[in-house]
């Protein structure tokens, strides 16, 4: 398992609730699976609280950050095998 | 070990965007600007009418707290049920829980004998029978499908949420169809409805002391649920927000305000807090409650419009969430109330550097919230109330038709799941791994062609001779990313999956399937 260069990213800007959340989760569990890193862009605060949990039960932790006002960027990322986790 | 340090070089185009933030910049001032707005309401009320100062406080109290907290009935309602959260209904509990017992204050000093058959006129007990029953079920079919309900939408209009006021027109069309047959609910239903107040039977003290008992329940019911699907290792949540990174030094607030006014609140926080409005309003007029003026607006404005309802029988004797009109007014008491939860939320967003204009997606979205919102505008009218009215202030109000509307609400909300596919399949997926794929699948999640464009990988699927069925993809069984890499994050084998004795469901052989 190669990890690609590009960091695959997924634009649920626009979306409210439950969406941003079912969509990263099917991201994560269909279109990509196994995917080691995926970049959510999200302007629901709520989906802040959401998407982290979901994706933690999948094993993989998450690190926000605020990309301009009102705006966010949810890095997903799995255990890397390489021990830097 | 999860990795709890910010990834510097991920973020360094983030701050690059931010470092050139000044000091006082539009958010501040427009945060600032707004801030004097609700006070120069705040004075102009003063003059018109004692009540009026006192809705405009508690109404932007409660758009203020519902931002700052994300406070959202429907996400307590529905994370329970699809992804099995259940912070918020904990944080909706607490709320339910200090309000009753301050409610409970306020009502022994109003009426010091319920036993005597008095019972608080301002109070929301309200008649109680099908059209609780069936105004609760509309309403959390309809408050999940518009992804947010009444007071919700109403504070997510400030937030610059479009959808929210596409929501709220939906409410007041559906409050206009339910105002048109309000007339045959009356003679038929609701005008024979009795009214089941606790304490008569119960006195104050075993009323609070049930009701305690029932939210300690719930408490616990909640977290236990939200547990036993969960089969995963339980871990703090790594979330880092670029905090200190992407602050430029100028803009970084002081500990106390920043807690205040740009981290988020929790819902526990949030819930105490409203309740603390709701008791406040109480105390000085009557319980928090949205519909009830919205209905108002749509007859007057259809009384305008030439397309009148006529004259509403019987709501001059129910308290709650019933218009209130008033004589050659267009404002009113809730008329503050209402606009202040716009005002309070949107100033919140503004000092939290939170709002922006958010269009939805597409037209689906739009049509989502429209209906949503009309099925839910006619529910708060049958049921006399929405999540506010006649669940957040009905409970505390201990009155058993708080209770019963929260059921019918809960069922509603769950039969969204049925409604919307893709909710469906959310259910069918916590379904096959509480049976831990040993067994079929449900019948909804037979193989189907999905419009999506998403592609449908599912490599290795021929190669697991014991998951011969062809689910669709929103269908396929959750994925354990860490099978192989980290032990931290093992599962630990909860619920009935711990008792299969090879620990290896045949997902778990896909999965290493894929890995090869």
């Amino acid at each position: 398992m190669t990890a690609s260069s590009e960091v695959p990213v997924l634009d649920v800007r626009g979306e409210i609730c439950p969406y941003p959340m079912l969509r990263t989760n099917r991201e994560l569990d269909d279109v990509r699976p196994g995917v080691p890193e995926l970049t959510v862009l999200t302007d629901h605060p709520p989906a802040l609280s959401t998407i982290p949990p979901e994706a933690m039960k999948r094993g993989y932790g998450c690190e926000i950050s605020e990309r301009r006002p009102g705006e966010w960027e949810i890095r997903i990322f799995s255990a890397a095998p390489d021990g830097s986790g | 070990m999860l990795r709890k340090l910010v990834d510097y070089a991920n973020i360094s185009r983030v701050s690059a965007i931010l470092t050139h933030r000044p000091a006082l910049d539009r958010f501040t001032v427009t945060g600032l600007l707004a801030i004097a707005g609700l006070a120069a309401v705040y004075l102009l009320a003063l003059r018109v009418d004692a009540a009026w100062p006192v809705f405009w406080v508690a109404g932007v109290a409660f758009g203020a707290i519902s931002q700052r907290s994300r406070f959202c009935f429907v996400a307590g309602f529905r994370d329970l049920f699809l992804m099995r959260q259940g912070r918020m209904m904990r944080g909706i509990i607490a709320g339910l829980a200090v309000g009753s017992i301050g409610f409970a204050m306020i009502m022994a000093t109003v009426v010091p004998n319920p036993g005597s058959g008095v019972i608080p006129a301002d109070a929301h007990i309200l008649p109680l029978g099908i059209a609780t029953v069936l105004g609760g079920l509309l309403f959390g079919f309809g408050m999940v499908l518009s992804g947010g309900c009444v007071s919700g939408s109403l504070y997510r209009m400030g937030e610059g949420y479009l959808g929210s006021w596409v929501a709220i027109g939906g409410v007041l069309l559906g409050l206009y169809a339910l105002n048109r047959t309000w007339n045959w609910w009356w003679d038929n239903q609701i005008s024979t409805d009795r009214i089941s107040w606790l304490p008569t039977d119960l006195t104050y003290t075993g009323t609070i002391l049930v009701t305690l008992a029932l939210f300690g329940l719930a408490f616990y019911a909640v977290s236990w649920w939200e547990r036993r699907g969960f089969r995963g290792t339980v871990v703090t949540i790594p979330v880092v927000s670029a905090a200190p990174a992407a602050q430029p030094p100028g803009t970084t607030l002081s500990g106390l305000a920043r807690r205040v006014f740009r981290d988020e609140w929790t819902p526990l926080v949030g819930g105490i807090a409203l309740a603390a409005v709701n008791i406040v309003l109480f105390i000085r007029y009557r319980p928090l409650g949205v519909v009830g003026e919205l209905s108002r607006w749509t007859s007057d404005l259809s009384a305008t419009l030439g397309a009148g309802v006529g004259e509403l029988q019987g709501i001059s004797d129910i308290p709650g969430c019933v218009p209130r009109f008033v004589e050659g007014s267009w404002f009113s008491d809730a008329f503050m109330l209402n606009v202040g939860i716009v005002a309070g939320a949107f100033t919140a967003a503004l000092l939290a550097r939170e709002f922006r204009p958010r269009v939805p997606r597409g037209p689906r979205r739009y049509v989502q919230s429209l209906a949503g919102g009309l099925v839910m505008g006619y529910g708060a009218g049958l049921g006399l109330g929405c999540t506010l009215g006649a669940f957040f202030s009905a409970i505390p109000s201990l009155a058993l038709n708080g209770w019963i509307y929260a059921a019918a609400l809960a069922v509603g909300a769950a039969a969204v799941t049925a409604f919307n596919r893709r909710f469906a399949c959310a259910v069918a997926r916590r379904w096959r791994s509480w049976t831990c794929g040993a067994g079929r699948p449900p019948s909804r999640c037979t193989p189907r062609t999905r419009r999506s464009s998403a592609p449908r990988v599912a490599p290795g699927r021929a190669s697991s001779p014991t998951w011969t069925w062809s689910p669709p993809t929103c269908c396929r069984r959750r994925r354990s990313a860490g099978s192989g890499a980290a032990s931290s994050r093992r599962r630990t084998g909860r619920g009935r999956c711990a008792s299969r004795p090879q620990g290896r469901s045949p997902m778990r052989g896909r999965e290493a399937d894929d890995r090869e």
